[in-house]
């Protein structure tokens, strides 16, 4: 049996404190968000937010929100790991290398405000989320862990927001379809398919898929990935056929040249991503 | 298991008796002592007694009440507060102190000056930390090269450690143990195994610690123990 080392022990530690699910709690002072303020999730064990970044929508807004936690030995990863001192909390914080996103009221009813960090500092950790590759360590499945932790309000809120999402700022992969597959599917059952409500946008078990309509380059998919598959060989498939094989290298992906079909409803339920073996 | 709910609502409802905070002192103590032991070194607890003498674990204790009374809310949200929770927050307080180089020490907690009810400053800035100090840097990733080289002896086999070891006691001009092996076959079975090797230790990314650090770790943690 392997000796156990220190982050084995941390990791086990906080395995068996957090459980399987986040169990969060409402605040009683509830302050609004705002932008550059830290933030805290009332959960046990606690997680921090950084907010960066805030996309004004119609009524609710919606909060870029870079991750920190007080697990250093698992979520430290290089000596250029940002590092927060919270000297009246008596607490250290480290930065985590990725963000999720939140609204309003999320943060509004389950975080407590701790305090405003400067802009640069705010830049520092973004800089440093984007920048950082999560290692395939016993750190790494910490991060992921949490991910998936956080993966429900972060998804949930995307969603809700994806049609509205143009600012988000990665550059995508664009790829485009083959005038076979176009073809398949534009003779196949889904040109007759026709949803009760028809709908462009979809969330899959891991991915969100939105159809728009260009004039000039005729309907476009784009998917949304989780950034955990980044760098990961992936399957991407609309029922048997596939549309991209490869290594995930941005988690925004482009599809031109679909099919043209009278509803997309379907053919979006047929999406299926995979992590390849 | 037990549960701490009682004793901490009764303290951040000023209730507390002298003798039940004395008590909940000691197990705070005991719990300081279990994460110094277990999830640090005995030369991190040897720099907390340096620095705060032989009373370090009383000084952890009172920070520790501290912390409970400035986190309030969080505590009294909790229906269940068990050990594993106070240990959780007793490592983070030790890490805070180790990237503070123990320089945050407040005076030592009389129940009598906590303020049970003051609320804290929402405006203040907070910073990102710049320079952090070597004894901090230098155990995180001490922790993160010691997992590393227990991964490699986990996944390696018999015979490519004594080919790592053979590498590693020669970049040190070390005699390495004997190899019943010419060192052409040597040659070639770590030509074999460096792919693996780069997979392994590319795996568990560790920037900015260098390879010296890396082949020291694989030396002192395998080689050394297997000769």
């Amino acid at each position: 049996m392997r000796k156990k080392d220190r982050l084995q022990r941390e990791w086990e530690l906080y395995k068996s404190l957090r459980g399987k699910d986040l169990k969060i709690f409402s605040v009683s002072t509830k302050i609004p968000p705002k932008l550059n303020e830290l933030r805290e999730l009332c959960t046990i064990p606690p997680i921090y937010f950084a907010i960066a970044e805030e996309l004004p929508l119609d009524q609710v807004k919606l909060y870029k929100a870079l991750v920190l936690t007080e697990e250093i030995g698992l979520g430290w990863l290089n000596p250029e790991t940002p590092i927060i001192k919270l000297p009246h909390l008596k607490t250290l914080l480290v930065a985590l290398p990725f963000w999720v996103y939140l609204d309003e009221n999320f943060l509004l009813n389950h975080t407590k405000k701790l305090g405003v960090l400067n802009e640069d500092d705010i830049h520092r950790l973004e800089g440093y989320a984007e920048r950082v590759q999560i290692p395939q360590d016993i750190r790494g499945k910490y991060i992921s862990f949490l991910m998936e932790l956080l993966a429900p309000y972060n998804t949930r809120f995307i969603l809700t927001y994806l049609e509205k999402l143009e600012e988000y700022q990665f550059a995508p992969s664009v790829f485009i379809i083959s005038d076979y597959i176009k073809n398949y599917y534009e003779n196949s059952h889904f040109a007759y398919a026709k949803a009760a409500s028809s709908k462009n946008v979809h969330k899959g078990k891991n991915f969100f898929a939105i159809i728009e309509k260009i004039p000039e380059i005729g309907p476009k998919l784009t998917l949304y990935l989780p950034q955990d598959y980044l760098e990961q060989k992936i399957i991407i498939k609309v029922e048997n056929k596939v549309l991209y094989e490869g290594p995930l290298e941005t988690v925004k992906l482009e599809f031109t040249n679909l099919p043209e079909l009278p509803d997309y409803t379907s053919w979006l339920e047929a999406i299926d991503v995979e992590i390849s073996v | 298991m037990r549960n701490y709910k009682q004793i901490i609502e009764k303290l951040l409802n000023n209730q507390i008796s002298s003798k039940e905070y004395q008590i909940f002192l000691k197990d705070l103590k005991r719990i300081f002592k279990q994460a110094l032991k277990v999830y640090f070194t005995s030369n991190i607890e040897k720099l907390f007694h340096k620095y705060f003498g032989p009373d370090y674990l009383e000084v952890l204790a009172s920070e520790f009440i501290f912390k409970i009374v400035s986190k309030k809310e969080s505590f009294l949200n909790l229906s269940f507060i068990n050990e594993k929770y106070l240990l959780t927050t007793a490592i983070n307080i030790i890490y805070l102190y180790l990237s503070s180089e123990f320089k945050l020490v407040e005076k030592e907690v009389n129940l009598n000056d906590l303020s049970l009810t003051q609320e804290e400053d929402k405006e203040q800035e907070i910073r990102v930390e710049g320079l952090l100090p070597p004894v901090f840097v230098n155990f995180l990733e001490d922790s993160a090269l010691n997992h590393l080289v227990l991964s490699l002896k986990e996944k390696l086999t018999k015979k490519e450690l004594e080919t790592l070891c053979w590498y590693v006691n020669k970049a040190y001009k070390q005699n390495p143990k004997e190899v019943k092996a010419s060192a052409d076959t040597l040659y070639k079975r770590w030509e074999r195994l460096k792919p693996k090797l780069k997979k392994i230790v590319g795996e568990e990314v560790l920037e900015g610690t260098s390879a010296d650090k890396i082949f020291y770790a694989i030396k002192s943690e395998i080689c050394d123990k297997y000769s």
